[in-house]
């Protein structure tokens, strides 16, 4: 059994897209509340300011890569840390990426389950989920980049429109004027609010299959850029349908938003089935792109086995860590923990790459950066 | 085994999954195996002991749609289809746990209990008045509550609203359902279903509900509204109340003005738009509130005969009489709630969100903040349309 069937080649276009589709999935239906815990009325603005931490944390992870053009993370690690550090780094990722996947699945199993299946067992949604994830998976990088190619721009423009429903009951005098209470309640809720964010560093990964590199940083910050404005647009509009109040107390605050929609009385009635319906595809490329990656690094660090093997192996493994927390309570505690590691990956991992790259050029065991634009 | 034969193999194998996984759903329950209940009547008993513990018993009424009876029910009587079974089931329990009192609807009817199609709460005055805190988290605890389920107040014996017939909706629950739905939307009164409850019960904001009473024919009638602050009832609003609070909080739809004109004849203007703002002020350490309420009406009764309403002064007359007249009655009907209440039944606290000193001072003490409180109201009112007719009939044709 091979590993990648052909060499995969990202245009600009699906990287944006691609990028988008791995971050924007679950971590949404429960971000208000996060944000707005902290910051209320400003909750939106801190959406914005994670969506612009985001970015600059994707210059550096550039940065990074443009040294390594031909390079995955997991080649150059070693280079950089030294062979233990760095296999341990590699395994960090694959590790990473494969509880990125169990929170996300759990959560998405239990959200379906709460407002759609309430007598279906966790399990079933979580093995049916796991089932179609493998099957685009199979051939590699590139059938799943068609795949949110091909779905994601309808089901996002589908789902805005949905939520433009609940925006005409909207009560604009929840809005404030920003910063009454001074900057530091949106600054202090950043942390929950970047979660959201996470996923745009696979870059790191899949960098050496950019066609064109001096237009990846580009790309991805669309990418951020578009997520960050949907999730100001959700943020916003539960807070001018909710409240900040009762955001805060709501397990899925866009759950609740979506309750608020009633387009004739008694017609349609519970329009959250419909956002459940929209949200499914968002939630499906974030686990198949979580799901993916993790196999890729493992392949990557551990490459005499092959990368279908690693899926093979990982998919029993997704399905049994997926079920170890009792509640939903219990796994958002996972998540907020891998979400540490991922603000980890993202903040202070690319910074002390770079150190690194520089410390190893002075020290000759690095080439210099060249003037061709494609590498620093 | 050739490459064919292993195709082969996998598309049968990838078809008989396909049949076993999207054969059915997985919980599938026919329509009959459900209980749809489509209202909730709830009030308070004396307390008991339950399980050896003193605690508040609640009577749970459950209307249970009869689908084999729910069905063509538009006939007199309301309760009842040609054939002769009833379109709904009323099911009482008495219990300390709503919960508890749902679920045995499973023992008393063999079916599977479904709020997801609830249309009404009603809650009657004694619990609305020791606190509906209890009912309140379990109705928003349920991931199937829809947040415009109406919940009203009901005036009397809540069996008795539950079993009162209707000749347009086949169950009572619908029809009050209906009926509160309408009084928001005509009668000029604020929004009051599950989703603004949440709001102000998390925000601690005062909240008002449709009280529903039965008249002399044991007809259901919706003129008053009841006012809960802090999850308790405390008051009670008359139907003009109601629509003034409506006008001061800017929830203004069609609806009917009415004005004396002279010797006790009346003059009706139907309300086409409007807003009301505030404007306030801290003013010498007291809250100063301005509501300025602007209103388009179209000129649709007027009984004081030998009128003219051809010249544009007529109307501009009309539109500063009533303006005038509406002014006064909107500061009298503030200044006796904030009195009487002592709370933000004008659901200040989120108009106030960016005048940080009124803001907070409201937040931190209410009742000192209303009793301070100055308001001035400021009507602009314009007849936009004086129907088919411009000229009243003459004083001496009235008979």
């Amino acid at each position: 059994m091979q590993g990648l069937e052909q060499r995969p080649a990202i245009s600009p276009t699906q990287l944006v897209m691609f990028e988008f589709g791995v971050f924007v999935g679950v971590g949404f239906l429960i971000m208000p509340r996060g944000a707005m815990e902290k910051a209320r009325e400003d909750a939106w603005l801190t959406v914005i300011l994670a969506g612009l931490c985001a970015i600059a944390s994707l210059w550096v992870i550039n940065r990074v890569a443009r040294t390594f053009p031909h390079e995955t993370v997991f080649d150059y690690n070693p280079k950089l840390f030294g062979t233990i550090i760095g296999s341990l780094l590699n395994v960090a990722w694959g590790l990473y990426y494969l509880f990125f996947t169990v929170t996300g699945i759990r959560v998405m199993a239990e959200v379906v389950r709460e407002e759609m299946l309430p007598f279906t067992p966790v399990e079933v949604i979580i093995a049916a989920m796991l089932l179609v994830l493998v099957y685009p998976a199979w051939n590699g990088l590139m059938p799943i980049i068609r795949m949110f190619e091909s779905g994601l721009p309808v089901t996002l423009l589908l789902m805005v429109m949905f939520f433009l429903l609940a925006y005409l009951r909207a009560d604009w005098t929840e809005l404030r004027i920003p910063f009454q209470d001074g900057i530091r309640p949106v600054i202090s809720a950043l942390p929950q609010t970047i979660y959201s964010f996470l996923g745009f560093e696979v870059l790191f990964l899949y960098y050496p299959f950019v066609t064109r590199k001096e237009k990846a940083f580009v790309s991805t910050s669309i990418a951020i850029a578009a997520g960050g404005m949907f999730y100001a647009f959700l943020v916003l509009g539960t807070l001018v349908t909710l409240g900040p109040d009762v955001t805060i107390t709501q397990t899925f605050p866009v759950v609740t938003m979506a309750k608020t929609i009633e387009l004739v009385r008694q017609f349609v009635e519970r329009a959250e089935l419909l956002l459940i319906i929209l949200w499914l595809p968002l939630a499906y490329t974030t686990h198949l792109g979580f799901f993916f990656s993790s196999a890729f690094s493992f392949h990557r660090t551990f490459p005499r086995l092959a990368l279908r093997w690693w899926m093979v192996l990982l998919l029993p493994l997704v399905f049994v860590l997926s079920l170890i927390p009792d509640n939903l309570i219990a796994m958002l505690k996972w998540s907020d923990k891998v979400g540490l590691v991922g603000l980890f990956f993202t903040v202070p991992y690319p910074l002390i790459m770079l150190v690194c790259i520089v410390v190893r050029r002075k020290l000759g065991h690095l080439s210099s950066p060249r003037k061709d634009g494609d590498v620093t | 085994m050739t490459k064919r034969r292993r195709n082969w193999l996998a598309a049968v194998t990838v078809i008989l999954f396909i049949g076993v996984l999207l054969a059915g759903c997985w919980d599938y329950r026919e329509l009959e195996k459900r209980a749809v209940i489509v209202g909730i009547g709830v009030d308070e008993l004396p307390p008991a002991t339950y399980k050896g513990k003193k605690m508040r018993m609640y009577q749970v009424l459950v209307q249970v749609v009869e689908p084999a009876g729910a069905g063509g029910n538009m006939g007199a009587g309301g309760s009842t289809q040609a054939n002769g079974r009833k379109a709904y089931t009323n099911i009482v329990i008495t219990t300390p746990s709503f919960a508890e009192g749902i679920e045995r609807t499973v023992s008393l009817s063999d079916r599977i209990p479904n709020l997801a199609h609830l249309q009404l709460i009603g809650v009657g005055e004694k619990l609305a008045k020791n606190g509906i805190n209890e009912l309140y988290d379990f109705l928003t605890r349920l991931p199937q509550m829809r947040r415009h389920t109406e919940i009203i107040v009901l005036d009397g014996p809540v069996s008795r609203f539950f079993t009162t017939p209707s000749i347009s909706q086949p169950t009572p629950a619908l029809h009050m359902a209906e009926m509160a739905a309408n009084v928001q939307r005509t009668l000029v009164m604020p929004e009051s279903n599950l989703g603004v409850v949440s709001k102000s019960v998390r925000g601690h904001i005062p909240f008002i509900l449709v009280k529903a009473s039965l008249d002399k024919n044991k007809k259901i009638n919706m003129k008053q509204a009841a006012v809960f602050d802090r999850q308790k009832m405390v008051g009670t609003l008359s139907t003009d109340q109601m629509q003034d609070l409506s006008l001061l909080q800017n929830e203004i739809e069609r609806g009917l003005l009415s004005f004396p004109c002279s010797g006790g004849k009346k003059t009706g203007l139907q309300l086409l738009a409007g807003r009301s703002r505030i404007e306030p002020a801290m003013q010498n350490g007291r809250p100063h509130l301005t509501f300025k309420v602007f209103l388009e009406t179209e000129l649709i009764e007027y009984q004081c005969m030998g009128a003219s309403f051809s010249e544009p002064e007529q109307i501009r007359k009309a539109e500063r009489w009533y303006g005038a007249m509406l002014k006064k009655r909107l500061t009298a009907t503030a200044n006796k709630l904030k009195d009487e209440f002592k709370a933000d039944v004008f659901r200040l606290t989120t108009r106030l969100k960016n005048h940080p000193d009124l803001y907070h001072a409201l937040k931190r003490d209410p009742k000192t903040f209303m009793e301070q409180m100055v308001v001035d109201v400021n009507v602009e009112l314009k007849i936009r349309t004086i129907g088919s007719s411009l000229k009243t009939p003459d004083r001496v044709s009235n008979p």
